[in-house]
């Protein structure tokens, strides 16, 4: 946030900014990520549609720092359900691990819950990590940081047609233009993390 | 209005097809290479105005090499319930070449502008294409808002999709533009092109997209301030 958000209602405006954005995208290919699963994507598949997350992250940190997600996600999956497959659908995507919407998406699958509910878990993601950093970082009230959350909490209830409708096996290489799948994207943010990736001191990444 | 322009380029700076309709006009100019076609996009109509439909294509075969410039900025104007879309429609073959920079194009206040730039590469074709977006005029009190959408495949595969809404959002100053009114950027990719990601300033990055590619991008208050930067960052490469 490098100096952009200072207090509360700056933390609360920049989780809805990542609502309107990087959220939409991460909570559709957590929602397809999801039907994926069910269906057993073939490893072909997987890697397509983690190219298009890619394709949709511009910035080289936000890109190291999904795959470094994915891949402690993949751990505490591995260690929940050791009788889960989780290698040869993903042996095809670069290392260390697939984009986190992915292993998201097939982590709500695995634990019995439905696309919409992959979506969510994306979105209140997006939003959870900024507002746990503004805790440590700025000092803020917990219990005031944790109301904020609950008020946006529609926006992350909310299923927007790009974000929950996706679930099941298309083919994830589509256009964008006249597409399903969403690409918004904030400049602003995500050339900060590119920044931040440059500082000496680094505390958070996502 | 409806507008589809057209345009195919050709090995050795041959023009092989050139349909235009206003307001998108192509015209030829002279080359600095013999071996490349030089066009010209020229404002040959108000627009993009509200409800606006323009299409435009380009079309490079195996080994031809061009360049694209404008004569100056496109001006959006115009309240309507339709906002103007523009289309870039770019296809570049193998060892085809492109510079491209098809001039600022600037929203005036009330108005609203869809950008779609669909580029579609072959595995060794070079590309620079440059976008400049100011949202209102100098005297404007309220900017207009615009879409910006990249859709780049190279060899059939996702390079970047992205979609960047600027002004116009419920969402502050931190639609996607972070409350700036001028947005550049400028997507550089071909094999000889060394991608690292390179920090100017927070608002002045080129970003990495794989190893032959580098998405510049800068965000400020002032055209020619950031074209400025965004020329700086070009120079990395």
């Amino acid at each position: 946030m490098a100096g952009h958000v200072r207090d509360l209602a700056g933390v609360e405006q920049f989780c809805r900014g990542r609502l309107h954005t990087t959220a939409r995208v991460s909570a559709a290919f957590a929602a397809t990520a999801h039907g994926y699963w069910l269906n057993g994507a073939g490893p072909a598949a997987w890697e397509l549609l983690d190219a298009e997350y890619q394709a949709r992250t511009p910035s080289e940190a936000s890109r190291i720092a999904s795959r470094q997600l994915g891949s402690g996600l993949r751990r505490l999956l591995r260690s929940m359900t050791p009788d889960a497959d989780l290698d040869s659908p993903w042996a095809l995507i670069t290392r260390p691990a697939p984009h986190h919407p992915l292993v998201l998406g097939a982590a709500v699958a695995l634990a019995g819950g439905d696309a919409p509910m992959a979506a969510r878990a994306a979105r209140l993601g997006a939003i959870t990590a900024p507002a746990s950093a503004a805790v440590r970082l700025l000092g803020l009230d917990p219990l005031a940081v944790q109301g904020m959350l609950a008020r946006l909490a529609p926006l992350v209830d909310a299923s927007p047609p790009n974000s929950g409708s996706l679930a099941g096996s298309e083919p994830a290489n589509e256009p964008l233009f006249g597409g399903e799948r969403p690409a918004d994207s904030a400049p602003a943010l995500e050339l900060l993390a590119d920044l931040h990736r440059t500082a000496e001191v680094r505390l958070f990444a996502s | 209005m409806k507008a589809h322009t057209r345009a195919v380029v050709h090995p050795g700076g041959r023009l092989g097809e050139l349909h235009c309709t206003p307001p998108l006009t192509l015209r030829r100019v002279h080359a600095d290479r013999p071996d490349a076609s030089a066009l010209c996009l020229v404002g040959s109509a108000a627009g993009p105005l509200a409800g606006d439909e323009l299409i435009a294509e380009l079309t490079l075969t195996p080994d031809a090499r061009a360049t694209l410039v404008a004569t100056g900025a496109s001006i959006a104007q115009g309240r309507g319930e339709m906002p103007a879309s523009l289309a870039w429609r770019v296809e570049l073959a193998h060892r085809a070449h492109l510079v491209a920079d098809p001039g600022p194009l600037i929203v005036c206040e009330g108005s609203r502008v869809e950008v779609e730039v669909t580029i579609a590469l072959a595995e060794d074709s070079h590309l620079e294409w440059r976008e400049l977006v100011v949202l209102g005029r100098s005297t404007d009190a309220v900017p207009g808002a615009a879409t910006v959408g990249w859709d780049v495949t190279r060899a059939g595969r996702p390079l970047l999709r992205q979609s960047v809404a600027l002004g116009g959002t419920d969402v502050g100053n931190l639609d996607g533009a972070g409350g700036h009114r001028v947005l550049a950027s400028a997507l550089l990719t071909g094999p000889d092109v060394a991608a690292r990601t390179v920090v100017h300033t927070r608002t002045s990055v080129a970003q990495r997209l794989d190893e032959h590619t580098v998405l510049l991008t800068v965000l400020g208050d002032g055209a020619a301030d950031v074209t400025r930067a965004l020329t700086a960052l070009r120079a990395e490469f």
